[in-house]
């Protein structure tokens, strides 16, 4: 396995350019998935993807060998992350005035008798969970990533957030409630026709 | 428990996360409460959401560039940094024996790695700090050269 490759050439500068070849090939899709779904936007999810080799890359001397090669990525990548919004105030999407004064907003269905099934739904709510996503603060977020998008363990998550498992649950619980309450706001129908669909 | 502890660990319950005691109230209180599961029904068709939306595609173009620009990257190399700070600690370990030598001339003794003799790291290497002449200052060998 890669991992272990990975743990037999900790430190060895020579061999660390041929190795990070075959990490990137591993790992960049997924790494750029939760780039994207963190960043909102492709340019800024390319720079935080950048960002987060790079430094893996750099520092690799001090790669944490009780953690996975992308459990250590995603953690510098969570860094970079917070680093960035921090830096700046705010995500750049984040814009959370979409609603039209009726109630009616850009995303939601305008047919309700379209009966789409339940992937064109789940299409159409993408943007809307962006913007969700988008809304909450960098830890929230990434936890609700981490879990539901990767699909990690609560203690993993702990590991890669360095926070206690209490504190992430408590993260995603109320980070899918704040995405909940803004699906139930800005595209109402579409929500509850893919709650039907289920 | 009450429905609001209850509807606080739902989506640990629905991860799989809870154990024990916690779950099989979890379950007793979900299987008399409608509110209750209501709520859970709601968060699991969310987490259905989430976990089922498309994974953003890089372009096509992306893993070459960044991997160029990854390995563009000059690397932090431990073992030349040890290297350097070697020399540098055998430098001043000489200069420091000499001062030792000029301070107290030859009436103490020169068991210089004695039990009482620590060694510590720092910025710059390795500092020993000798405190044989423990009613005195204790002398440090390696004097502030360098940046901190
Ligand atoms: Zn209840």
């Amino acid at each position: 396995m890669l991992f272990t490759a990975v743990k037999e050439k900790t430190g060895v500068v020579a061999d660390r350019g041929r190795l990070f070849e075959s990490l990137i090939q591993d790992s960049y899709k997924q790494a750029y998935g939760l780039a994207y779904r963190l960043t909102g936007n492709a340019a800024e999810a390319e720079d935080l993807v950048q960002e987060s080799f790079v430094r893996a890359y750099r520092f690799f001397h001090r790669y944490d060998e009780n953690l996975p090669f992308t459990s250590w990525l995603y953690r510098i990548m969570t860094n970079a992350h917070i680093d960035m919004v921090r830096r700046r105030g705010r995500l750049k999407t984040t814009s959370l005035e979409n609603s039209g004064t009726d109630g009616s907003s850009t995303w939601d269905l305008p047919d309700a008798d379209a009966a789409p099934d339940r992937m064109m739904l789940s299409n159409a709510l993408d943007e809307p969970v962006q913007k969700a996503l988008s809304s909450m603060t960098p830890e929230f977020r990434m936890a609700v990533l981490l879990a539901d998008v990767e699909g990690l363990a609560y203690e993993e998550v702990a590991d890669i957030m360095r926070t206690s498992v209490g504190t992430v649950r408590s993260r995603i619980h109320r980070g899918r409630k704040q995405i909940r309450t803004y699906l139930l706001k800005n595209a109402p129908q579409t929500y509850r026709s893919f709650c039907d669909e289920l | 428990m009450n429905c609001k502890s209850v509807q606080n660990r739902l989506s640990a319950y629905l991860d799989r996360e809870l154990g024990g005691d916690e779950l099989l109230q979890m379950r007793a209180h979900l299987s008399m409460c409608r509110d209750c599961r209501t709520e859970a029904e709601g968060l699991r068709s969310l987490r259905a959401l989430l976990g089922g939306m498309a994974a953003p595609e890089p372009p096509a173009d992306f893993a070459a560039k960044l991997t160029a620009n990854v390995l563009r990257q000059k690397v932090e190399e431990p073992r030349r940094a040890f290297r350097a700070s070697a020399l540098m600690f055998a430098g001043v370990t000489a200069c420091s024996m000499a001062i030792t030598f000029a301070v107290y001339g030859m009436s103490h003794h020169t068991d210089t790695n004695g039990p009482n003799s620590r060694v510590l790291e720092g910025n710059m290497g390795i500092l020993t700090i000798d405190d044989r002449f423990s009613n005195t200052a204790p002398v440090i060998s390696a004097a502030n050269f360098g940046p901190r």
